[in-house]
Parts: C-alpha cells; sequence; structure tokens
C-alpha cells in the first residue's frame, strides 16, 4: 500500500470520511480517543508502523515528566527533570534524524585518516527517519518547558496530552503547533462535540490540494532533471530552475498547511497560520515573521530568547542570531548544507540589522532584493552536497554557457514560473482569501482545479517537508 | 458550496464513467491475448513486444508450448538470454522473463508449469538485488496475486488465508483507483477518439496486430521483437547507443534512483515467498541455478559509495548465498561487473547487460 498522505485517495476516500462521521457523533473522552486512535493509524500508514514507538514513548514521558516536574517544589530537582527529559528528547531526536549525518560525517574523517577499508565503517549507524519527529519533538518540548517555567499547568489527562501530539492534521509536517494553541480546543471540542467549518475548511483543503499537485508537483517534474545535469547548466536555464524550486517548495509546504489548517477546521479546530505571503516581504527579518512562521516563533522563544536574544551586547546578538539560525537549518534535515542555508540566513539577518542604508531604499527594491537573497539560499536547501551547490552556483554565474537552445520544457518552466511569480507577489495568500464568501464561479473553478488535482495526484510526489 | 461540491463529483463521476468503460474493453482484451498466444509458431517473431500484455502472455505462451528441459526466471534483465546463448537443442529452452519480473511472478510462471509434465530439468533465476527491497515497490505481480497466494497457501498446507483476502483487497483497491488516474484517463480518451474516427476497439486491433506482427525470423532485424523461445531481441537503437549516452543514463539511474536500492527496508514476505518457491522445486527435483545481474560499473561504483546501500547490497547477497547453500542452489553474485568481467562498453544502460556480457555470466553457470 502507498503512503497515506493528504494528497492521496486512501486519505481523501477511506480515513478521513471515516474518521469525521465517527467524530461527530462521539463526546468526551471517547471522542479524544478516536482522534489519538486515528491520528496513530494514520500515523502508521505515512510512514511504518514502527514509527509509532517513539511518538509514544516521547509521549508517554513527557505526559509523566511534566506531572512529576509541576509536583516538584524543589528548584534542583525540578531542573534535573527537565534537563533529564530534554535529553531524552533531543536524544531521540539526534539518534533518529542526525545519527547518519555523524556516521557520514565520521566515515570522511577516518577516509581522511586513511582508515577506509580498515573495517571501521560506520554506517550501520545509518537509521530511517520516523515522518514528523521534529515537530512533535519540538511541540513537546515547549510543553515541557512552558510547565518548568509555571507558565502552564501539567495536562492531568492522558487521552488529551496524546491528542495534543499526536492529531494527525499536523503530525506529519506542522504546522507547529503549540499546547496553549491546541490543547485548550481539544477540551472544548470534548464537551461539546466537533462543530465543523465545512465551508472553510474543505474549500482551504482544496486550495492547498492543487497548489500541491498543480503547481509544486509539475514544478518538481520540470525542475528534477535540470538539477540532475548542474554541469550541463546554462545560465538561463540554472536560474528558472532556482526560481522554480523556489516556488515549489513555498507552493509544496504552504499547500500541505493550508490542507492541514483546512483539516483542523473540519474537526473546529483552529490551526495556527504558518505561511503569511513570504515572498512579499520587504527584508530578510520580515521574511521570518512570513516564512514557515510556528518554527521561527519556536526558535525565537525557545532559542534565540534562552540564549539571551536582544537583551545583550550587539556582538552576543549576533552571535545569538546565527546560532539559532545554523540550529533551525540543520532542524530542516542532516546534511551539512542545511546548516549552510541556516548560516546564509543568520548572515542576512545580521546584515539587516548591521546596514541602516536597508531601510531608505523603496519597499519595491527591498522586496524585490529580499527575494533574491532568500532565493540564492534555496541552492544549498536543495542541493544534494556542496560539490552540487558549487556546481549550481557556477551555472547561475554563466561558467557553463550563457544561452542554449529553448526547449519545450523549458518554456514550460519558464510559464509557470511566470504564473508563480504573479500568484506570490500580487495576490492574496490562502488565508486571506474570503473562501467563507466565494461565489459560484470561483467555486466552480476550485472544484476543476480539485478534480484535476484528484486525477493527478494518483502519481503526485510525497511533501518535501516529509523529510524534516 | 454547493456549486463546488456539486462541480466536483460530475467531474469525477464523468472520469471514472470514461475509465470504466475502456477497462471493460480492456478484459476483453486479455481473452483474445490468451488465444493469440497460441498461434505463435517455432520460426517465427512477435514484433513490437512491450506493448502487449506480457505477464498474460507469458503466461498463456508456457500454457501451450512443448514443456522446457532448462527455464529461466527473472526481469528484463534476463529477457535476451535466448536458446543460442545457453547452447539448447530447439525447444529445449524457454525464456520467461518479464519486464520488472519478481517472485511472485516466477511463482505463477512456474505454477503454470507445474502442472504440465515434464518437469523442467534445469531452471535459471535471475534475482536483482533490488527484488527484497521494501523501499523499491513492484506492484504489477498483483494483477495475479490469486495466483501467487494460491501457490503460497498450497505450500504452506493452509486453506484460504488472511494473507491472500488482504492482497485481494488491495489490488481490487489499486484497481479501483485506475478509474480515476490521469494517466488511464488520456488512455480511455484515445480509446474513445478510435471509435469515434471508425477504428475498431484497442483489443480487436491488439489480436490482429499479434496476427499481423508474428512474422518469420529473418525478417525481423533490427527492430524489437520476441522470440518463440522467450527471449527478447532490442531494437536497432537501443544496441547502437554510444558508450557515453549509456555512462550517462547510468550515472542518472544512479543518482536519481541509487540503482533501485535507496531507502531500503527488507521485504521479508518476498523473502519467504522465494524460498518456498525454491523448496517447491527443490522438493520436485529441479536443478536450481540463480544469479545475480550485473550493474553497470559506473552505478557499482555509486552504489559502493554508500553505506547504506553498501549494506543493502550486502544483506541481500548474504540472504541469497545462505538460501541457496540451504537448498542446494549454485548461486553466483554478479551485481559487481568486474567480477563477471563485464566493461562499459557491454551495458545498454544502468542495469542492463548486452548479450556479450550475458553470454560470459550465463557460461560461467550453465557449463
Amino acid at each position: 500500500m502507498d503512503a497515506v498522505l493528504f494528497s492521496s485517495l486512501e486519505f481523501l476516500v477511506l480515513f478521513l470520511p471515516v474518521v469525521l462521521v465517527v467524530a461527530l457523533r462521539l463526546r468526551g473522552q471517547a471522542l479524544l480517543r478516536w482522534i489519538a486512535l486515528t491520528s496513530v493509524v494514520f500515523y502508521a500508514f505515512a510512514g511504518h508502523w514502527w514509527f509509532i514507538v517513539p511518538m509514544l514513548l516521547t509521549t508517554c514521558v513527557d505526559y509523566w515528566v511534566a506531572i512529576l516536574i509541576e509536583r516538584e517544589t524543589r528548584p534542583r530537582p525540578r531542573r534535573w527533570l527537565l534537563v533529564v527529559s530534554l535529553a531524552g528528547n533531543l536524544g531521540l531526536l539526534a539518534y533518529f534524524k542526525y545519527s547518519g549525518l555523524m556516521a557520514r560525517t565520521a566515515e570522511q574523517a577516518l577516509a581522511l585518516l586513511g582508515l577506509t577499508g580498515s573495517g571501521a565503517s560506520v554506517g550501520w549507524l545509518e537509521v530511517v527517519l520516523p515522518a514528523g519527529i521534529s515537530f512533535y519533538t519540538f511541540q513537546t518540548l515547549s510543553y515541557l518547558i512552558d510547565v518548568w517555567r509555571g507558565q502552564t499547568r501539567a495536562v492531568r489527562n492522558f487521552v488529551l496530552f496524546a491528542g495534543f501530539v499526536s492529531f494527525f492534521p499536523h503530525l506529519v509536517a506542522g504546522p507547529l503547533t503549540r499546547h496553549h494553541q491546541l490543547i485548550p480546543q481539544l477540551s472544548r471540542i470534548a464537551q461539546t462535540g466537533i462543530d465543523p467549518r465545512w465551508k472553510a475548511g474543505i474549500l482551504l483543503f482544496a486550495v492547498g490540494l492543487a497548489k500541491k499537485v498543480l503547481i509544486a508537483d509539475r514544478l518538481s517534474n520540470l525542475i528534477d532533471p535540470l538539477l540532475g545535469h548542474p554541469l550541463e547548466l546554462d545560465a538561463p536555464r540554472a536560474w528558472l530552475a532556482l526560481l522554480g524550486y523556489a516556488f515549489q517548495i513555498y507552493f509544496d509546504f504552504s499547500g500541505y498547511s493550508d490542507m492541514a489548517i483546512g483539516l483542523g477546521r473540519l474537526f473546529g479546530i483552529a490551526l495556527p497560520q504558518n505561511f503569511n505571503s513570504p515572498y512579499k516581504a520587504t527584508s530578510p527579518s520580515d521574511f521570518w515573521r512570513r516564512w514557515h512562521m510556528t518554527l521561527s516563533f519556536w526558535l525565537r522563544d525557545y532559542l534565540y530568547i534562552a540564549l539571551g536574544g536582544n537583551r545583550c551586547t550587539p556582538a552576543r546578538r549576533r552571535f545569538n542570531l546565527m546560532a539559532t539560525m545554523i540550529l533551525g537549518g540543520l532542524w530542516h534535515g542532516a546534511n551539512w548544507t542545511f546548516a549552510a542555508w541556516g548560516t546564509w540566513h543568520g548572515a542576512l539577518l545580521v546584515l539587516h540589522q548591521s546596514v541602516p542604508a536597508w531601510e531608505r531604499v523603496s519597499a519595491f527594491w527591498q522586496r524585490n532584493l529580499t527575494f533574491l537573497l532568500v532565493t540564492l539560499g534555496w541552492v544549498f536547501f536543495r542541493a544534494e552536497s556542496f560539490a552540487h551547490a558549487g556546481q549550481w552556483f557556477a551555472s547561475l554565474a554563466g561558467v557553463h554557457g550563457l544561452a542554449a537552445p529553448w526547449t519545450q520544457e523549458t518554456l514550460a518552466l519558464g510559464g509557470l514560473v511566470a504564473v508563480c511569480l504573479v500568484i506570490v507577489r500580487a495576490c492574496p495568500n490562502s488565508l486571506e482569501l474570503p473562501l467563507e464568501r466565494l461565489g459560484a464561479w470561483p467555486q466552480a473553478s476550485l472544484a476543476a482545479a480539485t478534480a484535476a488535482s484528484v486525477l493527478l495526484m494518483n502519481y503526485g510526489s510525497k511533501f518535501l517537508y516529509f523529510q524534516f | 458550496m454547493r456549486t463546488f461540491l456539486v462541480t466536483v463529483t460530475l467531474l469525477l463521476a464523468g472520469v471514472v464513467a470514461i475509465n470504466g468503460l475502456a477497462a471493460r474493453e480492456t478484459r476483453l482484451h486479455e481473452r483474445r491475448v490468451r488465444a493469440a498466444a497460441a498461434r505463435f509458431a517455432p520460426d517465427q517473431v512477435l514484433l513490437g513486444y512491450r506493448d502487449r500484455d506480457e505477464r498474460r502472455f507469458q503466461q498463456a505462451r508456457l500454457t501451450v508450448i512443448t514443456p522446457p528441459r532448462l527455464v529461466a526466471f527473472g526481469s528484463s534483465r534476463v529477457m535476451p538470454v535466448s536458446t543460442a546463448m545457453v547452447a539448447a537443442a530447439p525447444g529445449d529452452f524457454y525464456n520467461a522473463g518479464l519486464s520488472a519480473g519478481t517472485v511472485e511472478d516466477f511463482i505463477v510462471l512456474w505454477s503454470v508449469l507445474e502442472r504440465r509434465r515434464p518437469l523442467p530439468k534445469t531452471a535459471l533465476f535471475s534475482i536483482d538485488s533490488w527484488t527484497f527491497n521494501l523501499g523499491h515497490p513492484q506492484m504489477h505481480w498483483l494483477e495475479w496475486a490469486d495466483e501467487v497466494n494460491r501457490f503460497v497457501d498450497g505450500t504452506r498446507g493452509r486453506g484460504v488465508s488472511f494473507g491472500s483476502v488482504a492482497d485481494d483487497a488491495v489490488y481490487r483497491w489499486y484497481q479501483g483507483k485506475e478509474l480515476l488516474s490521469y494517466t488511464v484517463f488520456k488512455s480511455s480518451l484515445r480509446e474513445f477518439n478510435r471509435l469515434r474516427v471508425g477504428r475498431k476497439p484497442r483489443g480487436a486491433e491488439v489480436v490482429e496486430s499479434l496476427e499481423r506482427d508474428l512474422v518469420p525470423e529473418g525478417e525481423a532485424v533490427g527492430v524489437r521483437a520476441l522470440r518463440a523461445d522467450g527471449s527478447i531481441g532490442y531494437e536497432r537503437a537501443y544496441l547502437e547507443q554510444s558508450e557515453s549516452a549509456v555512462r550517462e543514463e547510468a550515472a542518472r539511474h544512479a543518482r536519481v534512483h541509487r540503482g533501485n536500492m535507496g531507502n531500503f527496508e527488507w521485504n521479508a514476505e518476498r523473502a519467504a515467498r522465494l524460498e518456498l518457491l525454491w523448496r517447491d522445486m527443490r522438493r520436485r527435483g529441479v536443478e536450481l541455478i540463480a544469479y545475480q545481474p550485473p550493474y553497470h560499473p559506473v552505478v557499482w561504483r555509486e552504489l559502493n559509495r554508500d553505506a547504506a546501500t553498501r549494506a543493502a547490497l550486502a544483506a541481500t547477497d548474504s540472504f541469497l548465498t545462505t538460501l541457496a547453500q540451504s537448498l542446494g542452489v549454485r548461486f553466483q553474485n554478479f551485481t559487481d561487473p568486474a567480477s563477471v568481467p563485464c566493461t562499459e562498453a557491454e551495458f545498454l544502460d544502468g542495469s542492463h547487460a548486452r548479450d556479450s556480457c550475458l553470454s560470459r555470466i550465463v557460461g560461467r553457470l550453465l557449463h
């Protein structure tokens, strides 16, 4: 059986209707149990059944540790409890996500020392990454830290806590939803039953599905063959591929977020906004207030501020920014290219703070410059290695040619990139659309796009953010 | 909201109706293919083989030919192995290779031979490294999941198993999904367009073309054709690719598909099915010879650079070596092209060897 993702017939035709129909009839603990159970089933089918094991481990341990922290009044044991639980959560994440990177790095280091082939291989450290582990680990971490800080009470209802961790609309690729955003809503629907916002939910889901299947997947089909041969890319095609990727990742990830938020609405749950027209940003700081907002705010609240935030010397502030962005980059994937991507953005943020002249430039140029800088950063994000990134940058600079014959595929990519540019710069984003007041013709157009998406999604690709 | 739901429903219902009507025609076509397989004479070849329903065609062929003494099972990588290559007398060898052929396909084709007499004396198995990789799902066999489960249940001495019911349900679901597939929809529209312009249904045309495309062997030079012994001959353009074009394709195969070994996860069920099959064949006194075919040298080098892929290749080799030893199967691993040896010039792409390389492999295994 294929992986059951939002953009799969298994999800749309089998899973979702059954879950919703039963949920509409339940109240109280039974409803919470149903949500937790079906979320676990979804998770098992979205990847592997054993993915459930680390998630259940995290859920059980963090549930009990939070209660113990709250009960404990002495500062030192409280701190130890927090340290142990942080080490456990981050250790699990490190094992599943970064042991492969460490193994590869160690192997390269051994090769440099001339130890390759001596039986010193560390390949056994390569493990399969459970989908969504980065998301639910960060969610439970923020919960534990807030309980420790005394900013929230520990949840005493295990099923409610399990529902918070596993609620399937946000489980695998966000939005990274915090306890204060979800637990009160789950408590409310347990008391009153779910109150679906059918129209707003279904139409937003349809918009997200179309963004993913009709735009992101089409871009992927056109870009991947180009990026497979970076040494043969002339400058125009290298730039087209780069712009195409910038739009692919936006439409892919924001499309997923729209679907997740739309699904949340079907359960009467408001999930947080994750994208606010990021390519309209007028500075690197503004970009991070608009791109993957739930992660940005998490990093700000639990990493940047914990490191001292803005309340320190300018040098230390710059260090805090760089450290936050590098770690944020590595959160996205176990490859040093992601660290380079984080470093690029950290440098952009530091430079933006250090160059007052930026504010004197018109908003039009601020927007274009920000878009250009952010787009260049995607090279590190998409490249498989530094060598690949280097070849791509060389192609962008025209080292591999300045012009080549235009093929049908290149023209299609150019056309699609132009359409995307108009959408991201001139149109409102999905959450700004007046979906509940949509007229008959826009509804019919969205319906046609949805039908086309259903036909094409049988052969669609996975979501890019599933690997993070 | 009503406009949205009604429009989506109407559009998708239209697609399902069109695909459903076209699917009915496909079922009729299967029956015609079986009838056509019986008309294949020993001195003929079938042109343009990849257009046919090859699973049903091979199954049909095995029911009508004189049972061979030597039979080859495998994927497209074994398909060029011919009677001349194995130095057999005419009629003594049959190549039951299939595109994307895997263990379950071998089971169904063996089940046909098992019901006939005499049984083959020797069976040659070409086992792809990715056969046991769940990360590279091979779904073609689900078309005959019933027959696979019948064999597995029978061999294990059980009646109807949960596995058979589940596999059948999965197959029906996949069939159902095809009704909402864009690719199938395009093909269905072509079918309707064919009728609109006064042509016959595809099934009828395929049978006609089977009759037309069964030509004397001497007439099929430089074109893709299936020989009466089940082996395939490739078209000139494929055979005359430059070494650099092949190398480029091999590099792409390694980079994009990781030699089909990416996301490796052991397929224990398939491994168990292979063991059942080999055990059954050995019990019936069939001599078994198995090998893993070679990758293009570029792919092989690339795969060995990655620790996870290396481990996956080693796990597959270890399983096959152990199983072969326990059942008395002669097994050789040729995934490393240097072990044959085959050079870059002896490949057609990242994983398909030319006749010269295959001849060397077959020579080492059979003689």
